[in-house]
């Protein structure tokens, strides 16, 4: 089989016959192949080169020293995503979530009604939330308010993420998505805790 | 797992945090990867959180080049490349090799991390997140089998709000000495000190090379009494972190 049709599959097959001293040889043929998309998507996370730099790092020692936790139930690249988002949130999570620079008070975690101790235990399982989200938002403003308000991503991580070309980014859908929840809120108070 | 709260987070905030986090029925991120099942098509059809995984994810594979971004991209592959070079030991360890159990994910989490995330250890006033360095695997009998052969680093690891006053590792069965190497991400080693214990303080002049925003990275080696190498720690990195308001560069 020549070098070009060898799949990350066929490389991690021959990693786990290896001999010690070969192994890193391997491991560095396995990485070359994805080097380039995690930088791309480490970049786009952090925004800073050096930072990416970092995180790209990282994510390449963890995957070194985890290599033989991967069991070959997922492509070896799916597994790095893993690795590659755990450590760009991990790193976005130690800063501070920036301000939307909006003026409108973002509404209330939605429950299916009033009833106070109902309304605790609702709201800790998000379900009834998550309906009112996908009914209310778009797709974009959806993601876009997942990844700011659930994984404390920044307004300009989130633009670069999700590709976002229109001239104010990010905020301009979290604008919008915490208008159209407020009068969301609103409609299912009115229908008695119906959506 | 609960993300703690960002400064300035509200009470209303917090809540949607909570309620957007992933819970045990979203799916892990591997089951993106092929065709859902109609239970876990169900279910993505009503997660929003699971739909955002599902786009970020697509975007991961789909490896679409923004325009701007190349030269960037470039750089930060060919750093990455030549760190590892320097850093990563001259072997790896074998992956498994028969397919088995995946190890479940939660958004990003391997095992493993969850397993190191629930894990804070104060290590010189400085709470620090651990890795570990083993795994569990099925044992013959049924029970769980934890391998022996690397050095479990116990901490620092990770971003720390000062510079560490111990490198703290588990002791090994059969160790008399551990060798502990210091360097910077380059290789070039910063210090090199042997110890009979399975920590060892920090001397303030090397904390002092410790610099913010400086990735150092540290292994330890475990000796027998015949001075044989049993056991060895990943290439474990850290790095002081640079206090509110000072730039980055």
């Amino acid at each position: 089989m020549g070098a070009e049709a060898r799949t990350d599959e066929d490389i991690l097959a021959d990693l786990s016959r290896a001999a010690p001293d070969e192994r890193r040889h391997l491991a560095d043929e396995l990485f070359e192949r994805h080097y380039a998309r995690v930088a791309r998507w480490c970049f786009r996370l952090t925004g800073d080169r050096e930072l990416a730099a970092d995180v790209a790092q990282n994510v390449f020692i963890k995957a070194y020293r985890h290599l033989e936790d991967f069991r070959g139930q997922s492509r070896f690249s799916t597994w790095l995503y893993t690795i590659v988002r755990h450590e760009c949130f991990a790193q976005l999570r130690r800063h501070a979530r920036d301000p939307d620079g909006d003026e409108d008070a973002l509404v209330d975690v939605p429950t299916p009604d009033d009833d106070p101790e109902t309304r605790v235990a609702r709201a800790s399982d998000g379900q009834f939330a998550h309906q009112v989200l996908l009914e209310t938002l778009d797709a974009t403003e959806r993601a876009v308010f997942v990844l700011h308000y659930g994984d404390e991503l920044p307004l300009d991580t989130i633009t670069r993420t999700l590709g976002l070309g229109n001239a104010s980014g990010a905020k301009a859908y979290i604008v919008s998505a915490k208008r159209k929840l407020a009068r969301a809120v609103k409609r299912i108070a009115a229908r008695g805790g119906r959506l | 797992m609960t993300t703690p709260i960002s400064p300035g987070g509200g009470e209303v905030e917090r809540k949607w945090q909570q309620a957007l986090e992933a819970g045990p029925s979203c799916l892990p991120l591997e089951r993106f990867a092929g065709t859902l099942t109609a239970a876990d098509a169900a279910h993505v059809a009503g997660c929003a959180r699971c739909q955002t995984e599902r786009e970020l994810f697509a975007a991961y594979e789909a490896n679409e080049p923004v325009e701007g971004e190349g030269l960037a991209v470039e750089w930060i592959a060919a750093q990455t490349k030549r760190r590892l070079a320097a850093t990563l030991p001259a072997t790896a360890a074998s992956p498994a090799a028969t397919p088995a159990a995946a190890p479940r994910t939660t958004w990003g989490l391997p095992s493993w991390a969850l397993m190191a995330a629930s894990v804070a250890i104060l290590v010189g006033g400085t709470a620090l997140l651990v890795t570990p360095d083993r795994r569990i695997e099925p044992g013959a009998g049924g029970g769980d089998v934890y391998r022996t052969a690397r050095v479990e680093i116990t901490g620092p690891a990770g971003e720390l709000a000062e510079a560490p006053t111990h490198l703290v590792w588990t002791a090994v069965p059969g160790a008399v000495q551990y060798e502990v190497r210091l360097s910077e991400v380059d290789g070039t080693e910063l210090w090199r000190v042997t110890t009979s214990s399975p920590a060892v303080p920090v001397p303030s002049e090397v904390r002092a090379r410790a610099l913010p925003a400086k990735t150092l990275v540290w292994q330890v080696s475990a000796r027998d009494a015949q001075g044989r190498t049993i056991a060895e720690s990943g290439a474990t990195g850290f790095r002081v972190r640079l206090a509110p308001g000072t730039p980055e560069r």
